[in-house]
């Protein structure tokens, strides 16, 4: 395999020449774009909604393929694997560009390695319980919790609705048998079933659901236009307890590899404008929201957002990844 | 439920749309293609169809993908039989008898068999959705960690009784294959298993490219062993037949009893229909009066996986609409499609469109029916895979995996995984192993880990909490069941004589 | 030749070997994240299995020594001559090559020399099967890459 990437990188260059004439060009074949989630979630059906926009504007197939698992550093790598050519996009999101290299040894500089071209896809945590939970208000829940040790539902261990939940646990002082149901779905299917007695799902997870769970807290600091269209009502931590933290940050968005040509860069941006607009939003399903960011300085910023937020915040936990 | 006639005739309607019927057609002519190639399966059939759905309307892009949905569960066992690899988990009990009976030069009888038990079991699993699919979305969400660990303890047990003759050689493949699945990064914590320094392995061994290794590869070099063997076969192996009305009565037991184990199987979300097609064939074989013929070629060992496999299509389902919690990774695509549409499945989802529930219940039967016609055309020609000498079969199979692992995820990293899956399947297999347990053992494996983790964690270090679970422990009283029904009613007997 | 037990007592040995190596890299597994708040550690399940095994192996090992189990095919040989060994190794070697042929040489390189490389490894000597062969790999090829759309490079 390393041989391969020697091969390949040779012949990259030796091709240098004649390639500058080829971003003209570009694209001239099909485009593929690598989603670090299996099929079928909310990640996955954004990004092929996307794809085929962008498969409009550019007059090739853009083909959608997923690898999900390995705490997403093999899907990740495979973009970096191929050739800088702008044919191999990367579908980014919270994981592969914030919680994993934050926590963990990884192979790849998000930013360094990356060039990002936009974000649009985001989400914010709220705490639900059952329709006939005992519990009607957070401050019921939080006496229940500090009472009994609750069971608390998550998606994965590290995913942001976990982060949520313990952030959560530090700042109210409680503690929870976590256990981590793979979906926000499948979480909210075992809140319902009984499996947990709360859990951490998105806000819009309310739509699936409406009768059988009861939203609690949204678990954000701020107010966010998209709160009073998915839960009316429901308060934030930030607002119910000023001074208590509860930070979250979910965006996704595509990325390409870095030393991509600025014109092929420039053909990519320039194809996927069309994604901001309020025709193409209105095609999106309502269960996921969504935050236009254009342009690599732009996502860049919103970037380190994310992690000037989630930094202090693992480290807390003493979870951070210290270099 | 079904008292709503206004939903029932919109739905109609909206089905028999000249444009619907096409995409029917259309739909599960595409899936049997993909299901038949090794490696591309269901999941991955649906996916490719997903695009084309974003310009349709509700009903007939779910019943386009439906269509694709039940042909490529179907399709993968015409490969099952005809060249013996099982192009998804569910596949792969029915390729023992399944096999053994078309290298017997029953090939045509055997597909006949297939084709039956999937349109029954199909048929049986829509009619179950229909009417009582709230009441199995009831059941399906007690499935917590405690009770999937007991399924999937009990679907190990019933693959080690069921496959293979010495029962020490079985629980080695079993253990062998839970082992291998822990490489990998442990979800639960991130800790790096057996990683060898490569972040390729980071998310551990993939399951369809080590399943495609395990069966296609090793098969492809004990084949080619035989290249020169004349295989003997009459002009009758290449007719297909559909079993009369006498051997379908004579099967009626185990064609009902598998499509219900299938049915409520499925529901559990996860590796439902692997399981599911197991357990039908071992009880298909306990309750056998010449259990010792099944893996011979028998049709019962046909009939039971096939119609308990494609009864897990509706049980997949209703998790899927009731919950918004796939049951496959093929029905998680199908999710997708439905919230593209703008829906929401969950509990609301038939509340707020009953017009569609009718349409997927009166869609999926259609798609049943047309499915016994268009099999009949695709298994005609898969009977004359016999007459092709083998040593065709050799480089054409070996070419098919290779690609079709590829492209899973156009990853090279599956074609070596797959060659190294072939060469221990090789090895085994030559060994006298059965790798039915191994493969099962694989698919089961993080099931079995998460579960048990999670369970400890729910039980808190009370053996109390561990077993409280009404559904987990009946699950182990079956499984006490089937491994003692066979000695003691052996003891009952020879009290008797 | 190469008889069942034998090569099913080594097996078991390679086995027992293989677990108890697999079991001491499992010691020196370290948690990544601390977000675990699982009652098993990481390598309790690896280290269950495997012990699993040795134990199923050393039962294995212990009856064919005793001659208690024959091998399944009912042969008392892996191999039924020196023939059948030849082209099945071959064709394993074939299938090997033919991974580096695609990692050094590309798809297509792969791809065309696959058929005929496997055919000549069984030792087929019928032109109409090269020719058949070579007709089903342009096939596939013509399948996957313009029906399913799928890059092989």
């Amino acid at each position: 395999m390393k041989k391969f990437t020697r091969i390949a990188v040779a012949a990259m260059v030796a091709m240098g020449l004649s390639a500058t004439a080829a971003y003209a060009e570009y694209p001239e074949k099909p485009i593929t774009v690598v989603v670090s989630f299996a099929a079928g979630g909310n990640a996955d059906i954004v990004q092929r909604l996307q794809a085929e926009e962008i498969s409009n504007q550019l007059g090739v197939p853009v083909n959608v393929i997923n690898k999900p698992g390995g705490a997403h550093i093999p899907a990740t790598m495979s973009v970096l694997e191929a050739p800088a050519d702008g044919y191999t996009i990367f579908n980014w999101s919270p994981p592969s560009f914030m919680v994993v290299p934050l926590t963990r040894d990884v192979p790849y500089e998000p930013l360094k390695d990356f060039v990002p071209l936009f974000a649009s896809i985001s989400a914010s945590n709220a705490l639900y319980v059952r329709s006939d939970s005992p519990y009607t208000t957070f401050e019921e829940f939080l006496e229940g919790a500090k009472a009994n040790k609750l069971t608390m539902g998550v998606n994965n261990l590290g995913a942001p609705p976990n982060l949520s939940a313990v952030q959560m646990a530090n700042e109210f002082g409680l503690e929870f048998k976590t256990i981590a149901l793979k979906t926000v779905p499948a979480t909210m299917a075992g809140l319902i079933g009984g499996q947990v007695d709360v859990a951490v799902g998105q806000v819009a997870s309310i739509y699936a659901y409406k009768d059988e769970v009861r939203p609690l807290i949204i678990l954000d600091n701020n107010r966010r236009a998209f709160f009073e269209k998915d839960l009316p009502g429901v308060r934030t931590v930030g607002e119910a307890f000023p001074g208590k933290e509860a930070g979250v940050w979910v965006h996704g968005g595509l990325a390409v590899k870095a030393g991509t040509p600025q014109p092929i860069i420039d053909k990519l941006l320039a194809a996927s404008e069309v994604l901001g607009t309020d025709e193409f939003q209105a095609k999106l399903p309502k269960s996921v929201g969504y935050h236009w960011v254009h342009g690599p300085e732009g996502v860049g910023a919103l970037i380190q957002e994310g992690v000037d937020l989630y930094s202090p915040i693992l480290d807390g936990l003493g979870l951070l990844h210290k270099k | 439920m079904l008292a709503n006639t206004d939903a029932l005739l919109l739905a109609v309607t909206q089905l028999s749309q000249p444009i619907t019927l096409l995409l029917l057609v259309v739909g599960i002519v595409i899936g049997l293609i993909i299901g038949i190639l090794p490696g591309l399966g269901p999941p991955i059939a649906i996916a490719l169809a997903l695009p084309f759905t974003f310009y349709l309307e509700p009903v007939p892009s779910i019943i386009l993908l439906l269509g694709i949905y039940s042909a490529a569960i179907y399709g993968g066992s015409i490969s099952a039989i005809a060249v013996g690899i099982p192009g998804t988990g569910a596949a792969i009990a029915t390729v023992q008898d399944g096999h053994k009976m078309f290298s017997a030069g029953r090939g045509g009888e055997a597909l006949g068999f297939s084709l039956t038990g999937s349109i029954f079991g199909g048929l049986v699993s829509v009619v179950c959705l229909a009417f009582i699919a709230p009441l199995l979305a009831e059941f399906a969400v007690r499935f917590g960690p405690r009770e999937n660990l007991a399924i999937s303890v009990f679907g190990l047990m019933v693959v080690v009784r069921v496959a293979g003759q010495s029962l020490s050689k079985g629980l080695l493949m079993g253990a062998l294959g839970l082992f291998l699945t822990t490489w990998g990064l442990d979800e639960l914590n991130g800790t790096e298993r057996y990683t060898f320094g490569s972040y390729h392995l980071y998310e551990g061994l993939p399951l369809v490219p080590f399943l495609v290794g395990l069966f296609a590869m090793s098969e492809v070099f004990i084949s080619a062993e035989r290249a020169h063997h004349k295989i003997n076969f009459n002009q009758s192996s290449l007719k297909v037949q559909l079993p009369g009305w006498r051997t379908l009565v004579k099967l009626k037991d185990v064609l009902i009893r598998s499509s219900l184990i299938g049915t409520v199987i499925g529901i559990i979300p996860g590796e439902g229909a692997a399981v599911g097609a197991f357990f039908a064939y071992s009880e298909a074989k306990r309750r056998s009066k010449n259990p010792e013929t099944f893996g011979t070629g028998v049709a019962e060992g046909i009939v039971a996986p096939e119609t308990a496999n494609n009864a897990t299509v509706g049980g997949a389902l209703v998790p899927t609409l009731t919950l918004g919690v796939p049951g496959s990774p093929a029905a998680a695509v199908l999710l997708g499609a439905l919230i593209i549409q703008g829906l929401s499945p969950g509990t609301q989802l038939f509340v707020e469109h009953p017009d569609l529930m009718y349409a997927i219940f009166i869609g999926l039967f259609a798609i049943n029916i047309l499915m016994i016609f268009i099999g009949l055309l695709a298994i005609r020609f898969a009977a004359r895979l016999i007459m092709v000498p083998t040593a065709v079969i050799v480089p054409t199979v070996m070419l098919l995996s290779f690609v079709g692992v590829y492209s899973v995820s156009n990853s090279f990293f599956n074609v070596g995984v797959m060659l190294g899956a072939g060469i221990l399947g090789y090895v085994v297999r030559k060994l006298g192993y059965s790798i039915a347990p191994l493969s099962i053992g694989f698919v089961l494996g993080p099931i079995l880990e998460n579960s048990l983790r999670q369970s400890l964690t729910l039980a808190d270090g009370s053996v109390q909490e561990f077993f409280n679970t009404p559904i987990g422990l009946s699950i182990y009283a079956a499984l006490a069941l089937t491994i003692l029904w066979g000695p003691v009613v052996g003891r009952f007997k020879k009290d008797k004589s | 030749m190469l008889t069942q037990r034998v090569s099913n007592i080594l097996f078991a040995i390679l086995i027992i070997v293989a677990s108890i190596w697999f079991a001491i890299e499992a010691q020196g597994f370290k948690a990544a994240g601390l977000l675990a708040s699982s009652g098993l550690p990481s390598k309790f399940f690896p280290q269950l299995t495997l012990g699993f095994m040795v134990v199923c192996a050393v039962i294995v090992a212990v009856l064919y020594s005793l001659k208690k189990i024959d091998g399944s095919d009912k042969s008392d040989t892996v191999y039924k001559n020196a023939a059948e060994a030849r082209q099945g190794l071959a064709v394993l070697a074939v299938a090997v090559a033919s991974y580096f042929t695609w990692s050094t040489f590309g798809f297509v390189t792969m791809a065309v020399l696959m058929g005929p490389v496997c055919l000549a490894a069984m030792g087929i000597r019928s032109i109409k099967i090269y020719i058949t062969v070579i007709l089903l790999t342009a096939f596939i090829y013509a399948i996957f890459t313009q029906l399913l759309n799928i890059r092989l490079v």
